[in-house]
């Protein structure tokens, strides 16, 4: 059995990461592939459609995530969906998307109400993939429940009623188990958000509105402790998160669940001040209790991931260096790690990437090197004009 | 308080590096570590250690078993002054209270040094061949958090047993037995916490003892073993050559209670003291033992080393076993003048073992990738130079249900091509393979190899068909013609499997025969099948024309298959073994089937030479059921018929209808079998001439056609009989049927090999042969 790994991708200002069960599930959180950071372009970009690929299983050629959870529909959560994931019927999936190494999305998470608030290209052609998918369902199509075709409602339902899919709907407070259509013994999701309130609230908090979750390993299905617990919250605010804190509470879910504990937090909107406080800062320079609060859920050494560029001191609004300050205020410096710049090779960021162990997630083994070597067609030095001469 | 270091004892190295290589390797270093200077310390006159501080990246959740593993380790790198890098660095830890007893993959700690870390699974010196020392250091670092996550055991549900470096000789003994001695508590006298055992020490020139399990000894055994004993030091003492046995008694110990034990004991004993010491650690008593030994009259050794297996119980299964019972293996080195009024005196020194387990068959295939290849009583027959090879790799494979049958011994010169090697001088060929596996798998119950030193014949002369109803499976290693027949014409196998393997064309070609299901096709029309194949491919034409060019005699038929035994012909040992892995290895894939393929098939292996060098080749024919006819007019011959003649028999007849039409047929008649084999029918030369109730078959263009046909075998294939229909009846020879005949039978009769007049005659409904 492999290892089960988190990976989370350097990608700027944006969210895009991949759980790796150790059966070899694959689920994704949020996309961000820049065109751009294709190929050896851009040496300053991480290139994540090249690592996906190498990263998850293909099923005849084909590569594919067993889950796609799109958290929010903004942007910087689905950039390059269009081009890198295929959309539409899976049977009819053919050379030229294989050329393109478009990647199936065996089941789609999506939630109803968030859905509405977005729009965006990227967005419209999720939200277009997920209704082809909700009528094949509808209709009781025999293909609805093959890969490709899979989909999860997240939450509740905004202005479009997705009532008679019940069966096919988590809301927070559920814990799922089962992915792709496969039941999980040492991995399980706790719902968090978004709830009901959110659809009739004050718009701010509906802006915010995010799939929130945390992501549970197990070394073996009889341990009653978890050895990894990991927080993933798209763009969450601290309107959100307090509702979260105190709906947890009440239900008594941080004991019996652990379901607000964390060893791997990734810090909302990308390291933004929004989930400490309103904005601008300098107005609301004090962070919310029930904030604070769900940080101090961390358990031994925990870490923070800030999913963004670099964190400057400066007036910028994600990432806000006064919410890096909170953050290591809670877990220090050494555990607070940026993805653009915790590990660089050459000017390449990479991604941030933990093991789950029995003792916790912890970065993978140091690759050694070979003392034989030969240099591959990538190699500069052949893909550059190399002038000799005695002059 | 500083933290206590080995390395604080070591004064600083201010030689001069006069190897190149370890001065390159630091300079690496140097400049992976981020260029600080790296000091050298004294550890020997031959060897310098580098003290390094290696980060871990502890686990988040707190370290595995609240290991004391830190951020920061210690350790220090070994380097041999003269041999790096040959010899390889050793990295030790370099604190004096690392968690070593709770630690696996550590080596056995040495003369008070600190415990090395055991980083690589096989030999370091394999690795760090392709490894920069930089990776050393990487892989240390890697190693520690391995520790500090819980992950240097792979399966955390079993007990990973202690490293043994530095060992003295082996020991090999099956563990399930010993094991089931412990729990069973097969004491030797009821309520002790030890069993007697009988070892043999292999090793017979070289100092280390190398010890093999023999058997277990109790007090009912315990005489005649004592005998035999006896009568092996007598021999020795008489003779000191190689086969002579060499017999010690050792201990099997373990613990009176139930107690299980996790520490590891990285500092084995190396005296009676310390041993002592050792065991008690572990729950095991050794007073009892020690008393049996030193005071009873039972204990007898004529060589000091006194083998003693210590059992410790784990908490958890241990790795690669099925119990959690460890086993340690240390010898006593205790000479008779080493006790003295019932005591051990003198503190003798005792050294530790590395344990082997016996082959098992379900080990050679798991080895091999195999599986199991014989699941029924196989005869193989023939144990000479191939057919050894070949059984040889099937019982390496794990196959082991063999009945071996050769009449032959083993000579000299046979040993320039065989699996045996001069052990097996004068003995039965047969015999000695089957002893040589059986040896192979000692300890094994499921072995079956036995030798017959009989001749193949033998298998079936005087047997019953219901007897030989057992006979499932035979492979064919002869190259006898005689046997072939033989087996040819034994009509109480056709349930069995029979394939043969013959080395011909001077050794460059392997020929491996499968028959099909119920010996359709049969060897025989596996052979004139292959001949057959000299029409498509010019390989087989030019080999059979070499056959004939060497063929002596008035026959005209070719012996195909080398007789390996005889000193005269000419074949190096490794040609021989090109075919016999050929073969064993298509032996291994049929095996593998769900099913037999129901067709004949015939493998070929050909060794051919370019520019000087060898070439190897390999073919696959399949060959399909033959059409197997009798005569009417004599059953005693039988024809049997190549599907591709009968075919066009019965389509020219279609074609003429209504008139007649006929021609001839191509094969091989053997007298001996009698049978005659048609592998193709000619049709009508164009100068015959036919009505509904008559055909005169021509002769445009035949002497051709049959010349062509005899050439291309070599002279193995050629006329064998003649074909009409009658396509409005009868079904029967006519009158001019009858004349012909007649016509015929006085020519053939006079040939210096005399053929059979055959005479097939194809209605809609049959084909009626007839011969005469």
């Amino acid at each position: 059995m492999a290892t089960a790994t988190i990976k989370y991708y350097p990608v700027c200002n944006g969210d895009c990461s991949l759980l790796t069960l150790t059966d070899n599930t694959t689920i994704m959180v949020d996309c961000n592939i820049r065109e751009s950071s294709k190929g050896d372009s851009d040496e300053t970009q991480f290139d994540v459609k090249a690592d996906l690929l190498q990263s998850i299983q293909r099923r005849e050629s084909k590569p594919f995530v067993d889950v796609f959870v799109l958290t929010h529909g903004d942007k910087d959560h689905c950039l390059g969906y269009t081009k890198n994931f295929y959309q539409g019927d899976p049977l009819k999936y053919d050379k030229t998307n294989l050329e393109a190494q478009e990647i199936i999305m065996d089941e789609i998470w999506f939630s109803p109400m968030i859905q509405e608030i977005h729009s965006n290209d990227e967005e419209d052609n999720v939200q277009q993939e997920v209704m082809r998918r909700v009528a094949l369902h509808l209709k009781g199509d025999p293909n609805s429940n093959k890969p490709g075709n899979r989909i999860l409602i997240i939450g509740y339902d905004g202005n479009d009623s997705f009532q008679k899919l019940n069966h096919l709907r988590k809301i927070p407070g559920n814990i799922i188990t089962s992915f792709n259509q496969k039941e999980q013994t040492l991995f399980s999701v706790f719902l968090h958000a978004p709830f009901k309130e959110q659809l009739y609230d004050e718009e701010k908090t509906k802006n915010s509105a995010s799939i929130v979750f945390q992501a549970r390993f197990k070394q073996s299905p009889a341990d009653t402790n978890f050895s990894c617990l990991a927080m993933f919250g798209g763009d969450a605010d601290h309107y959100s998160w307090c509702i979260i804190q105190t709906k947890t509470e009440q239900s008594n879910n941080h004991i019996n669940q652990q379901a607000l504990n964390w060893d791997l937090f990734l810090a909302p909107h990308h390291c933004s001040w929004t989930y400490f406080n309103d904005c601008p800062q300098k107005d609301n320079p004090t962070p919310k209790d029930s904030s604070l609060a769900i940080l101090d859920y961390k358990r031994l050494n925990a870490k923070v991931i800030a999913s963004s560029k670099a964190i400057l001191d400066n007036d910028d609004n994600p990432p806000h260096h006064q919410a890096k300050k909170q953050y290591v205020n809670k877990v220090g410096s050494v555990k607070f790690l940026n993805t653009e710049t915790h590990i660089v090779k050459k000017k390449t960021p990479q991604p941030i990437v933990f093991e789950v162990t029995a003792q916790g997630p912890v970065p993978p083994k140091i690759t050694e090197g070979s003392a034989i070597g030969a240099g591959a067609a990538g190699l500069g030095a052949i893909n550059k004009v190399s002038g000799y001469g005695a002059r | 308080m500083a933290l206590a270091k080995f390395s604080s004892s070591l004064s600083s190295y201010e030689g001069q590096l006069a190897n190149p290589a370890l001065q390159d390797s630091l300079t690496d270093l140097q400049q992976f570590l981020g260029g600080a200077p790296l000091p050298l310390l004294v550890w020997s006159d031959t060897q310098v250690v580098l003290p390094l501080d290696v980060e871990v990246e502890l686990p988040p959740l707190g370290n595995y078993e609240d290991l004391d593993i830190r951020a920061i380790e210690p350790v220090f790198i070994a380097f041999s002054l003269a041999q790096y890098p040959t010899l390889p660095p050793t990295v030790y830890t370099d604190r004096l209270d690392f968690p070593k007893d709770r630690l696996a993959h550590l080596y056995i700690a040495q003369l008070g040094l600190p415990p090395a870390f055991c980083l690589v699974r096989g030999s370091i010196k394999e690795w760090y061949a392709n490894k920069r020392l930089r990776d050393v250091v990487t892989r240390t670092g890697n190693w520690l958090r391995d520790a500090a996550v819980g992950n240097l055991t792979l399966d955390s549900g079993q007990y990973d047993p202690l490293r043994l470096e530095g060992y003295t000789g082996t020991i090999i003994y099956p563990y399930d037995q010993f094991a089931a001695i412990i729990e069973a508590k097969d004491s030797w006298k009821p309520n002790q916490n030890f069993a007697m055992v009988l070892f043999e020490n292999m090793a017979k020139e070289e100092e280390k003892p190398a010890f093999r399990f023999v058997k277990l000894i109790t007090p009912e055994t315990y005489h005649a073993t004592l005998l035999d004993y006896i009568k092996a030091t007598k021999e020795l003492l008489a003779d000191k050559t190689f086969k002579v046995k060499k017999y010690h008694i050792g201990y099997l110990l373990w613990s009176s209670t139930s107690d299980s034990y996790a520490h590891y004991s990285v500092n084995l004993p190396q005296s009676w003291e310390e041993f002592q010491t050792f065991c008690t650690s572990y729950g095991l008593n050794v007073g009892a033992l020690t008393q049996f030994i030193t005071q009873g009259d039972e204990h007898y050794n004529f060589f000091p080393e006194l083998p003693i297996v210590c059992g410790l119980r784990r908490p958890k299964p241990v790795i690669g076993f099925s119990a959690d019972l460890e086993f340690v293996n240390f010898f006593v080195d205790l000479p008779s003048s080493a006790i003295q009024e019932g005591q051990i005196t003198t503190n003798p020194a005792v050294r530790f073992q590395a344990h082997n387990e016996p082959l098992t068959l379900r080990k050679a295939r798991s080895i091999s990738g195999s599986y199991p290849l014989l699941p029924v009583i196989t005869f193989a027959v023939g144990c000479g130079a191939l057919g050894s090879k070949i059984i040889m790799h099937l019982a390496r494979n794990g196959a082991g249900n063999l009945v071996l049958v050769d009449s032959d011994k083993v000579s000299p010169h046979n040993l320039v091509r065989y699996a045996l090697h001069a052990e097996a001088e004068g003995n039965n060929k047969a015999l000695a393979l089957a002893s040589t596996i059986k040896n192979l798998y000692r300890h094994e119950p499921e072995l079956v190899a036995f030798g017959l030193p009989q001749t193949g014949e033998s298998i079936w002369i005087g047997k019953s068909a219901e007897q030989l109803n057992g006979i499932k499976y035979i492979l064919d290693f002869t190259a006898s013609e005689a046997f072939f027949t033989s087996l040819v014409v034994q009509p109480h196998l056709s349930h069995a499997a029979i394939n043969r393997a013959v080395i011909s064309d001077q050794g460059n070609l392997g020929i491996l025969s499968l028959e099909g299901t119920e010996r359709n096709p049969r060897l025989d029309d596996l052979q004139v099948a292959l001949y057959a194949q000299g029409k498509r491919r010019p390989a087989v034409s030019a080999w059979l024309q070499r056959e004939q060019a060497t063929s002596t005699g008035e026959s005209t038929l070719v012996t195909v298959g080398v007789g390996c035994n005889s000193e005269t012909t000419i074949l190096a040992d490794e040609v021989i073994s090109t075919h016999a892995a050929y073969v064993a290895q298509v032996l291994k894939a049929e095996t593998k089937r769900a099913e037999r393929t129901a067709q004949g098939q015939v493998f070929l292996s050909k060794v051919t030479c370019f520019d000087g060098y060898p070439v190897l080749n390999t073919e696959r024919i399949l060959v399909p059921k033959r059409e197997v006819l009798t005569a009417l007019n004599d059953s005693s011959w039988q024809i049997r018929l190549c599907p591709k003649a009968t075919k066009a028999v019965r389509l020219a007849l279609r074609k003429a209808y209504p008139n007649e039409t006929g021609g001839v047929f191509i094969g091989q008649v053997n007298y001996k079998t009698k049978v005659i084999h048609v592998v193709d029918a000619v049709l009508a030369p164009p100068d015959s001439r036919a009505t509904p109730v008559c055909f005169f078959r021509g002769v445009e263009g035949l002497p051709e056609a049959i010349g062509r046909a005899v050439e291309q075998s070599g002279g193995q294939l050629g006329y064998v009989g003649e074909w009409h229909t009658h396509p409005l009846g009868p079904s029967a020879m006519s009158a001019t049927d009858h004349a012909t005949v007649r016509r015929f039978k006085q020519e053939f009769e006079e040939l210096p090999n005399p053929l059979p007049v055959f005479l097939l005659i194809a209605t809609h409904q049959e084909l009626l042969p007839f011969i005469y």
